[in-house]
């Protein structure tokens, strides 16, 4: 029989004590490999961060001045001014566009998840093609479409173009939250009296509230992400934030020294943005928790 | 006859895919009535209520409310109310804004009447148009807060208004369910299996408190249950359904004492049920023996089943010479009140006996029923019969599958009767091996043997077999080439 103590002598060898130096590497390794990821990920923002604080467009020699940081606030050049209105209409498309596709997409996913089957499936299927199908087919066919029907290209081409790329993305979030829904619900309000539409108002709306502000918010940074297709659906005069960096890069006259604060801030807001809605959540599973 | 609340007429409803859940019902309810659905799961009894509540609309056929079709109006325009299998409370509501909500719909739906009525009336009219609203709405919110309040109390959840349903336990939440359904006033009640989620001992309280409801506010229930028990416990009336067919309706005592046929006594309460014989008018044989029983109006040598319920058959000596047959008991089990043996006859059929005196398993017994407890009933089907066509010399196709047969004196594409008796249908369990194959739906217990049912799609097979199956297990259907009896006349 083998005892306890049989097993100690064992790991006592020679061998077992390089296993334990190799693991102990192996854990360095791996360790540094983590920071190495995320110091490719952090170190262009945080470059960008310290070079607010520099004056002039570029990344060499830093020299210490506010000059940057005070044209963004007051843009006092025409071209800060550009920028600054491109980031407004970065905005006014994103939030306009998430907005019709939230509506949209929210519609769209109670009335493909009220569907038989087969039907759902074909629509399910149709509905994310634009998700794995490439930007610039996507744009260029948007280009020519609009042509096609002498719309004239401007902010409303770029939010009908940004509404319908986010739009499944939006449907994706908000069907599970449908799934896991006690679907008699909503025919218990119809069963008391409530209209359909206000069976879906007051019950279901509710329910789905989750992924349709996960939905929203994913349609909001895709739409300010996204330069390929509103740059093919814009008009030259209409300009988002992505297009002028572009045109600007490609020009003459190089970057706005005013560009690194607005990347700066906008990285910041995003950070601030993210812990603000974790601690929430945190506070909220403790709440829960708490109730338990 | 105005006395009917609600009328089913030859309803029928076919899914997609051909599944034919409820098939041509006709059924009168009257009001006030606590009439229970009851059947086995998938026969057609929860597709029924949804059709009355108009979730579902019917293939064919057509309901009526008091007098008047209610086909074409929509759910939440019918006078019903339901509560639901899996209660269905609102999750962002509270337990007061639950059960308010119709309520508040009903305010606000007259309210809007009163001012359109406001817009229409001019001159001095108008002002007293305007008292009316001011004062319907300071009614209506006393009134739905003293209603929810009473609704609250009749289900025992007084003081509970501000909880989150979420908190509550699943007879609570059920209580609310209930309590959501009835503050309406609704003509008429519909329940959808509303116990099954709850342990016994709190269902079997709940369907008290709900036959006491049901008595105090002489609303018409309309209850879907699975649980012969429950429907016995708490009907006026029941409602056997099998295959989205009614069997049987009656009162609880009347289907308890009186079964229509094997399935409707075997599924109501335990039984006995073997394949007997009608030699004459008060005399049937089963079990190689001659009983004397009540019933009359058979013809001569018709086979019958044959119903003896297990607390009417009497065990005593072995020696007395009263006894019908003799037998040994072969299990014995103590049920609390009474025993429950199995006991084995010469002739190797098996009885089910309750009584409360013990016997011992081993012991040598003899067994008397007296004439009137033996139940005789017509048998609905002797052989399977279907419908077939010829495909070529050799080969017939019917009940979903292509059978070799003898087909001598037909002609290909020849439509055909195919009758199988219930002996030669050979079942096996691997579904793919057989010419057709299906779910095995219906089992009885015989005596002597199983009869269970196989639905094939749209087909069903009736066979007698020695083997156990169970419920939904999927099995193959084999025949052999001789027992196949094809006859001309079938019409295309």
């Amino acid at each position: 029989m083998v005892t306890p103590n049989d097993i100690v002598v064992k790991k006592k060898t020679s061998s077992g004590l390089d296993f334990y130096k190799k693991r102990k590497l192996a854990r360095y390794i791996g360790n540094s490999y983590v920071y190495i990821i995320l110091g490719i990920i952090y170190l262009p923002i945080i470059l960008i961060i310290i070079y607010s604080f520099s004056s002039g467009p570029g990344f060499s020699n830093f020299s210490f001045s506010m000059s940057n940081i005070t044209e963004l606030f007051t843009a006092s050049t025409s071209d800060s001014r550009r920028m600054i209105t491109a980031l407004e209409h970065t905005l006014f498309v994103g939030i306009i566009s998430s907005l019709l596709a939230t509506l949209l997409g929210t519609v769209g996913a109670i009335g493909i998840f009220g569907m038989r089957k087969k039907s759902r499936n074909i629509l399910l299927n149709a509905s994310n093609v634009p998700i794995f199908n490439a930007d610039i087919i996507i744009a260029l066919s948007l280009m020519l479409f609009f042509t096609a029907l002498s719309i004239p290209k401007n902010a409303q081409t770029v939010i009908l173009a940004h509404t319908a790329v986010t739009m499944p993305y939006v449907m994706l979030s908000v069907l599970p939250r449908l799934k896991q829904m006690n679907m008699s619900v909503y025919e218990a309000a119809l069963d008391l009296g409530a209209t359909p539409l206000f069976a879906i108002a007051k019950i279901i709306v509710p329910e789905v509230l989750p992924g349709m502000i996960s939905g929203f918010v994913l349609a909001f940074t895709l739409s300010i992400d996204d330069f390929v297709i509103a740059e093919y659906t814009r008009s030259n005069s209409y300009e988002t934030l992505s297009t002028y960096i572009y045109t600007q890069a490609a020009g003459k006259e190089g970057l706005s020294g005013a560009l690194k604060p607005l990347s700066a801030l906008i990285f910041l807001t995003v950070l601030a943005i993210l812990i603000a809605y974790n601690i929430r959540k945190n506070l909220k599973t403790k709440n829960l928790q708490l109730k338990k | 006859m105005s006395n009917i609340i609600i009328e089913l007429k030859n309803v029928s409803k076919t899914f997609t895919g051909g599944n034919n859940v409820v098939d041509n019902i006709s059924l009168k309810i009257k009001k006030g009535e606590f009439v229970t659905l009851l059947g086995p799961s998938g026969c057609g009894k929860t597709t029924t209520l949804r059709m009355i509540a108009g979730f579902e609309l019917p293939t064919s056929g057509d309901i009526f409310l008091n007098g008047k079709s209610i086909i074409n109006t929509p759910p939440h325009l019918r006078p019903v109310n339901t509560v639901f299998q899996k209660y269905a409370l609102f999750p962002n509501y509270n337990v007061f804004d639950n059960i308010a909500f119709g309520l508040k719909i009903k305010s606000k739906r007259t309210l809007t009447e009163k001012k359109a009525e406001l817009k229409k009336t001019s001159g001095e009219l108008r002002e007293s148009v305007k008292s009316q609203i001011a004062e319907f709405k300071t009614g209506s919110k006393q009134e739905i807060i003293k209603k929810v309040k009473l609704a609250l109390k009749m289900v025992g959840l007084s003081d509970y208004e501000k909880r989150d349903v979420n908190s509550l336990s699943g007879g609570q939440q059920q209580r609310v369910a209930i309590a959501r359904a009835l503050v309406n006033e609704p003509e008429v009640l519909l329940l959808d299996e509303p116990l099954g989620a709850l342990d016994l001992k709190l269902r079997k309280e709940m369907q008290l408190e709900l036959k006491e409801m049901h008595k105090k506010l002489g609303i018409t229930f309309i209850y879907v249950t699975h649980d012969q028990e429950e429907a016995l416990t708490m009907s006026d009336t029941i409602v056997v359904m099998k295959d989205g067919v009614i069997q049987q309706v009656g009162t609880p005592t009347d289907t308890y004492n009186e079964p229509i046929n094997a399935f409707v006594a075997n599924f109501i309460g335990e039984s006995n049920i073997f394949d007997g014989v009608m030699l004459e008018d008060k005399s049937v044989r089963f079990d190689n023996t001659v009983f004397e029983c009540t019933d009359i109006g058979f013809k001569k040598n018709e086979k019958v089943d044959v119903v003896i319920r297990p607390e009417d058959i009497y065990l005593m000596d072995v020696a007395n010479s009263n006894a019908h047959v003799r037998g040994k008991i072969i299990s014995s089990i103590f049920k609390g009140v009474h025993y429950e043996m199995s006991v084995l006859s010469e002739n190797k059929c098996e009885y089910l006996v309750q009584d409360t005196t013990r016997w011992d398993v081993g012991e040598e017994v003899g067994i008397f029923v007296k004439p009137f407890d033996i139940h005789i009933m017509k048998k609905p089907y002797t052989s399977n019969i279907f419908e077939g066509v010829i495909e070529e010399d050799g080969k017939v196709n019917f009940g979903g599958g292509i059978f070799d047969a003898d087909t001598s004196g037909f002609a290909a594409g020849e439509n055909v009767w195919v009758k199988v008796s219930l002996n030669a249908v050979d079942v096996i369990d691997d579904k793919d091996r057989g010419t057709t194959g299906g779910e095995v739906t219906t089992i009885l217990f015989k005596g002597t043997h199983y009869h269970i049912d196989i639905k094939c799609g749209n087909f069903i097979y009736h066979v007698n077999t020695d083997v156990q199956w169970d419920d939904y297990d999927q099995v193959g259907i084999v025949i052999k080439p001789e027992s196949i009896k094809l006859f001309k006349g079938a019409e295309k």
